[in-house]
């Protein structure tokens, strides 16, 4: 707060005073001075605050960090496994597609020669239940037929297909 | 995380050496590293059900396919025959006829491959099949009918049915519901 030599705030005070109050001032000082411990002490302290203001903010850095790699690791495994299952799916569906068609195509022929054959009277109607019992899907699709990786290699060699081509084949009847 | 933020010894905040290319993409490639892994666990996961669902779509797409092309065999054989031992002008139409189940059996044999049915789950082929199977089944009921076999074409198809079960209708391309 600086005042104007001569105003009312100074005026009272005779060139003496003034001297001692710079004693004043001055012993202040030494005091002060004289006081190093504390005044380092203070200057370390400020030292310690700052670097533990470094560790704090590097500790919340890292905790950000944490949390928006958790965040983000769960969004992403969230739509990489839902992804990844439609994905498989069809590549799944498309390699098994021409698969079941090859089988479906052959059990096809045989139901067509069955009925042919029963309209000739050329097989009886159990004979023609039994053929048509053992066609069924869910025995023909029997994973005993299959690989582990529900490969067939050739659909003629599938148990059930393969008896009954060699029934109709053996059949004494013309068509 | 390593990779991103290389520490100094001394751990403070001014010695960390920061790659802010990494930085800018941190969430995208936290994201990405979750998403790879997790889409090969999902997909080895689904890729079963999904072959088992394909071995049976396709089994119940094409069983009508092949049983009208036995039939057809059938009856183009027995009608040859029949022709080859009666006079022509008895059955003026049955030429007619067996022309008509030859083009039914050219458009059977689109689908079929050194006697096994080859087809692929493409776009290309499931139109192919939507366009034939049409065609071929109203064809072939006519014509069966035409050759005094009226009821051979329904027992054909109703014991496919019977035997391949109802098409689901979910998951797979095209109008299986209508395929019957």
């Amino acid at each position: 707060m600086s005042c104007i030599k001569g105003s009312d705030c100074c005026k009272n005070f005779s060139s003496e005073e003034i001297p001692v109050n710079m004693h004043l001032l001055n012993e202040l000082k030494r005091k002060s001075s004289s006081n190093s411990i504390i005044t380092n002490k203070s200057d370390k302290s400020d030292d310690i605050w700052n670097s533990d203001s470094d560790i704090d903010d590097e500790k919340t850095l890292n905790n950000d960090i944490k949390a928006l790699k958790i965040r983000h690791n769960n969004k992403g495994y969230l739509d990489g496994i839902t992804k990844g299952k439609d994905s498989g799916l069809q590549k799944g569906f498309d390699d098994g597609y021409p698969i079941g068609a090859e089988l479906g195509g052959i059990i096809g022929e045989l139901i067509a020669e069955t009925v042919w054959r029963y309209s000739m009277g050329q097989i009886n109607s159990n004979q023609k239940k039994i053929i048509l019992n053992e066609l069924k899907i869910d025995k023909i699709l029997n994973s005993k037929y299959f690989d582990i990786n529900l490969h067939l290699s050739n659909p003629y060699e599938h148990p059930v297909i393969k008896k009954w081509l060699l029934f109709f084949k053996n059949l004494q009847y013309p068509l | 995380m390593s990779d991103i933020i290389h520490k100094s010894p001394k751990n403070t905040t001014q010695d960390l050496d920061i790659d802010f290319d990494s930085l800018l993409n941190l969430e995208e490639s936290f994201y990405q590293e979750s998403y790879d892994e997790a889409f090969k666990i999902g997909e080895e996961h689904s890729f079963r059900d999904g072959k088992l669902l394909g071995i049976q779509t396709g089994f119940q797409r094409f069983i009508l396919i092949g049983a009208l092309k036995k039939a057809s065999n059938l009856l183009m054989e027995i009608n040859n025959a029949k022709l080859s031992k009666e006079n022509k002008d008895d059955n003026p139409k049955i030429e007619k006829y067996l022309s008509s189940l030859s083009n039914i059996l050219s458009l059977i044999n689109e689908f079929y491959k050194d006697s096994l049915i080859n087809v692929t789950n493409t776009p290309e082929d499931v139109d192919i099949y939507e366009k034939n199977i049409k065609t071929i089944r109203s064809k072939s009921k006519i014509l069966f009918s035409q050759l005094g076999e009226k009821s051979f074409y329904p027992e054909i198809e109703n014991n496919c049915k019977e035997i391949a079960g109802e098409i689901p209708t979910t998951q797979i391309n095209g109008q299986e519901d209508n395929m019957w």
